[in-house]
């Protein structure tokens, strides 16, 4: 199964498109934020066709 | 007064609250574009049940959607499974979580036809917090069932998908009275 690379996943959801949201509020992630929740992807399989995200 | 009632009768706050069942809590929507949503003030002394209603949220990626007790999905001691099964194919799987940092609540699709009802078992109580999921989504229905194995007590609790972004849809706390 293929797995998720940082690159992939820094093409994918670029510093500053991706939010946080507490209740009504909703953020941009700190760039801090940003790279621990890529990194958190790193590795993770990507979905099987018709398995998951159909 | 004793339920049920009758025609005439005049009921006191004490009966009203002895006779409401599954209370609303609140109602969260979800934004764009969201890695993960926090939900605070859903838990309280009031009830030691809850019903958790998500529905209608979309992914950028197919995944699934996590849950954990709390204002982010780094928690810790999370144990259960979950078994799904695709109605168009042959998967049947189950994934398991051991000590893991949060629990599974169902798949997670792009389309917005995702929905998860969870039952959760004392958050607030100073004890181990149940969880039992039932779900749908990406052509896949899951089950999960799982416990938290802390005694803290929490007030919020925090949704998100194992990778991507959310968008859309609505999340309804409702507490069981405790009678």
């Amino acid at each position: 199964m293929a797995e998720w690379t940082r690159d992939e996943l820094v093409a994918l959801y670029p510093d500053g498109t991706v939010n946080v949201q507490v209740d009504d509020e909703v953020r941009p992630m700190t760039t801090d934020e940003w790279s621990a929740w890529i990194d958190g992807q790193v590795g993770q399989p990507k979905p099987e066709p018709d398995v998951l995200g159909a | 007064m004793a339920f049920p009632y009758s025609a005439g009768d005049v009921l006191t706050a004490a009966d009203l609250n002895q006779s409401s069942g599954l209370v609303h809590v609140k109602t969260q929507t979800i934004g764009t574009g969201v890695s993960s949503v926090t939900v605070t003030d859903a838990f309280s002394s009031t009830f030691d049940n809850y019903r958790v209603s998500i529905d209608g949220v979309a992914s950028s990626a197919g995944t699934n959607m996590m849950i954990a007790l709390g204002t982010s999905l780094t928690g810790s001691g999370y144990y259960g499974s979950f078994l799904y099964d695709n109605y168009a194919g042959p998967a049947l799987g189950i994934a398991r979580l051991v000590n893991a940092s949060n629990l599974y609540l169902g798949a997670l699709g792009v389309l917005s036809e995702n929905f998860y009802k969870v039952e959760i078992t004392n958050p607030f109580v100073s004890d181990r917090t149940g969880f039992a999921t039932t779900s749908y989504g990406s052509s896949a229905s899951g089950w999960s069932n799982g416990t938290n194995a802390s005694s803290s007590s929490f007030t919020a609790f925090t949704i998100g998908g194992q990778s991507g972004t959310m968008t859309g849809g609505t999340i309804r706390v409702y507490g069981y009275n405790n009678g």
